[in-house]
């Protein structure tokens, strides 16, 4: 109990709460109240400490500080020039969209042997993106035969949805014809007509938003999700996917946003919505690991590596 | 330690300097002293498949290849803080037929399995696609003088020393902003950042090269005998061990050299002479033929194999002559050979455990480091295709544990009688104990590794005195701080909290 002490306690469960009601709004009302004394006096807000905001330090986040505080001109030239190259790196695996500015070319397939449940997710992913196909999963063609036959016929990407006992559980992303491969769990599906004030898509090519991604993990993982979409939205179309990534989960919406006047935005989801998790990023197609998720990363509660 | 590391992504190829203890990944760890990277090209055909360092006569040289069919030499002049390297010579070799089709390998795959000196006396290299090169050390050498470059190394020093000094006033900027600021953390100094295009001065180009066709099309491991002169073993996909012998061949041309002034030839051989071809092991339990990989050899015990006459097939089969190898295979298993026992391996072990959820699926040997000088202790260290690189006993066939740390797989390891070093797909470099398998050093180098090399050793047992002396210090000064820790907090209590809150943290800093 929060305000009584710890030997005595009210026996009528009505008088309880009411006082220990009113003893919680108490303590909200002063809270208020410093909170607007802190402002009348112009401090900064208090900022929450959060599991976000106590995140392990990596270097491989790009620290935007950096650059701009180094006082020496010839010196931030350099590492800007080095900076761009870095980007150039990460892009090197999706060297056709990013340099030769190629519009991506999906073809989708399923795990061996799925049901609707599967089926359905690939009609909803479908939807989604701009040039993609669907291809029933037979037995006899292996992941690598896949990719090697998809990227003959000039697909720049293989996505393979993964079902087991009729939930999606997983999905593979090759980027053609030289990977890397890309595994992600998948969560939390739902579908767009079960989301309550859901909108109806259209067929433009949505604009995208991707929060976060900030360990070169992270921008590895951008830049698939980036190279997934056309280079040029439908901007009429007001659509927007949004993948956000907190705390290595990545959220993935889809809303039309609406600008009511100057400063209010409305938006309405259109779905689906379902959560990704990355497992495992490999060289090639299915070649040697390069990052793989193990139990033993979820005890390091601040640590993230996207 | 002086690190050379050739990144996968661009056609450069970095040298780090960096001490006992480095850690990037640490806020307030030490950081490498510096990172050049020598920049060549931008494409990607023009990446550095292997590195060498190696010395001969007076000069202090550096052996690239690269995926494009060169080999270059560079020559290292150096200051006490600043190394530079020129490009003295750059030999083209000539691509023999690459029978696997074009496309059919992806484009990140080394060409070159590899790039060693044989005997102090040959440069040899080799392909996959079957073809080994060898150069005449005295032919590399011919040519270049002693001193390349003066003025540039002059320039680099500065630039070395300016930077130098911008870093180490920024430490003292952030010093200064801590005592202003105690919520500050000062940070580590930073490493001098240094891009430069390698220098390209050419001497006498023409440098001939014995080109020798296995007669095979994927080979993954092609090394020589450290004991026994023109002795070489290869082995790769589809393709079991052969002990070949390029000895009469070698020393024709080293003959050629001590005699003729005219410059001896290239020259092109169809095929050499195979001494020694291993047989498959017995077929498994469902009577079904087991695969062949060769992915890494070794010869080891050579001092002891020692043969005093280059020996001929015949000897071979007669199984009077000793060698005894080692290879690892992308199907996870550590063979032993010894040619007098027979063409079948000796013994046959797999090394690293199955994977809990793939029971049935082994993990590949990817690479396997040995020193300059072959197998030490009995121990090598190898890593699969995901994260774990262990040493491994091989007379005891034993894992002896893990190298702990790499996130992807190694593409790379190094060893010496020390230190091991290793570099992969997860961006990092990392030396490890050789004896207890810690970790002494770790720096990222933002793009995935395909080769390391340590050029230079810290003095070991020096290290290890300063760091033993260090934490000596930190625990005297901890004790201190914790003995007045008690009375300090009575005093603060009446303080605002702020000042608490901090007093940990500094102690922190410190360390």
């Amino acid at each position: 109990m929060g305000t009584t002490s710890k030997n005595f306690k009210i026996k009528n469960k009505d008088v309880r709460t009411q006082i220990n009601l009113k003893h919680k709004k108490e303590k909200s009302k002063l809270k208020r109240e410093e909170r607007k004394e802190r402002r009348e006096k112009g401090l900064p807000k208090q900022v929450p400490d959060t599991i976000d905001g106590k995140r392990e330090y990596d270097e491989t986040i790009k620290n935007p500080e950096d650059s701009d505080s180094s006082v020496d001109n010839s010196d931030s030239e350099d590492e800007k020039e080095n900076e761009k190259q870095d980007d150039d790196d990460q892009q090197g695996d999706f060297s056709s969209y990013f340099k030769d500015g190629k519009d991506p070319k999906i073809l989708i397939t399923t795990s061996a042997n799925c049901t609707r449940h599967a089926y359905n997710f690939v009609d909803c992913f479908g939807e989604l993106f701009e040039d993609i196909k669907f291809i029933k999963r037979k037995r006899n063609y292996s992941m690598n035969d896949m990719a090697r036959l998809s990227s003959n016929r000039g697909y720049t990407h293989l996505v393979v949805v993964n079902e087991d006992k009729k939930t999606i559980n997983g999905i593979t992303f090759i980027a053609l014809p030289e990977g890397p491969t890309y595994y992600f769990s998948v969560s939390s599906y739902i579908e767009g007509k079960k989301i309550p004030g859901h909108g109806k898509a259209t067929s433009h090519i949505p604009e995208l938003v991707l929060n976060n991604f900030k360990t070169s993990l992270g921008a590895s993982v951008g830049n698939l999700f980036k190279s997934l979409f056309p280079h040029k939205p439908d901007i009429e179309g007001r659509q927007v996917i949004t993948i956000h990534n907190q705390r290595d989960f990545m959220f993935f919406r889809r809303h039309r946003y609406v600008f009511r006047n100057e400063e209010k935005v409305g938006l309405q989801e259109l779905g689906p919505q379902f959560t990704l998790r990355l497992r495992r990023v490999q060289r090639g197609v299915k070649g040697e690991t390069e990052w793989e998720h193990k139990p033993s990363m979820d005890k390091q509660k601040k640590k993230f590596y996207l | 330690m002086r690190l050379l590391v050739a990144v996968d992504d661009k056609s450069s190829f970095k040298e780090i300097v960096c001490e006992h203890g480095t850690d990037t990944s640490k806020q307030t760890g030490i950081q490498p002293i510096s990172i050049t990277s020598y920049k060549y090209g931008g494409e990607k055909s023009d990446r550095i498949a292997k590195i060498i360092s190696f010395t001969h006569g007076s000069h202090k040289l550096l052996a690239i290849v690269r995926n494009n069919y060169t080999v270059q030499i560079l020559k290292l002049t150096s200051t006490s803080t600043v190394n530079n390297y020129t490009v003295v010579k750059s030999i083209p070799l000539e691509p023999g037929n690459d029978t696997t089709k074009s496309g059919e390998a992806p484009s990140y795959e080394t060409k070159f399995v590899a790039l060693n000196i044989h005997h102090d006396e040959f440069l040899y290299a080799a392909t996959q696609s079957g073809d080994a090169y060898f150069i005449s050390l005295d032919d590399i050498v011919e040519g270049i003088p002693s001193e390349v470059d003066q003025e540039e190394i002059e320039e680099h020093e500065k630039e070395y020393q300016e930077k130098a000094e911008a870093r180490d006033k920024k430490f003292e900027e952030s010093i200064a902003a801590r005592k202003k600021d105690p919520k500050k953390l000062v940070e580590p100094k930073k490493p001098i950042k240094i891009t430069r295009n390698i220098p390209e001065i050419l001497f006498d180009n023409d440098v001939p090269v014995i080109q020798v066709n296995l007669k095979r099309t994927r080979v993954h491991a092609f090394v020589d005998s450290t004991a026994n002169f023109g002795i070489f073993a290869y082995g790769g996909e589809n393709e079991d061990l052969r002990i070949i012998s390029v000895a009469t061949e070698l020393s024709d041309h080293k003959q050629k050299q001590l005699k003729g002034k005219s410059k001896s030839k290239s020259l092109k051989l169809s095929q050499p002479l195979v001494l020694y071809e291993a047989k498959n092991v017995k077929h498994d339990r469902l009577d079904l033929r087991v695969p062949v990989w060769v992915s890494n050899i070794v010869f080891f015990n050579e001092e002891t194999n020692k043969l005093d006459h280059t020996p001929t097939p015949d000897e071979f089969k007669s199984q009077t002559v000793k060698l005894e190898l080692l290879t690892t295979t992308y199907y996870g298993e550590i063979r032993k050979y010894d040619t007098s026992h027979g063409r079948k391996p000796v013994s046959n072990q797999i090394a690293f455990p199955a994977p809990h959820n793939t029971p049935n699926k082994k993990p590949k040997i990817l690479t396997m480091g040995i020193g300059k000088t072959g197998v030490q202790d009995d121990a090598i260290v190898i890593s699969d295709d995901h994260n774990s690189v262990i040493k491994y006993n091989i007379v005891k066939n034993r894992s002896l544990g893990k190298l702990v740390g790499a996130q992807g797989a190694t593409q790379s390891i190094y060893c010496t009688m020390d230190v091991v070093v290793t570099g992969g797909l997860d961006k990092y470099v990392r030396v490890f104990e050789r004896e207890d398998r810690e970790q002494i050093a770790k720096v990222f180098v933002k793009s995935r590794i395909s080769c390391v090399y340590l050029v230079e050793e810290d003095h070991e047992e020096n290290d290890k005195k300063r760091s033993l002396e260090e934490d000596d210090e930190q625990d005297h000064s901890n004790e201190e701080e914790d003995d007045g820790a008690d009375d300090l907090w009575d005093q603060l209590e009446e303080e605002d909290e702020s000042q608490l809150k901090v007093k940990p943290k500094k102690k922190k800093a410190r360390k």
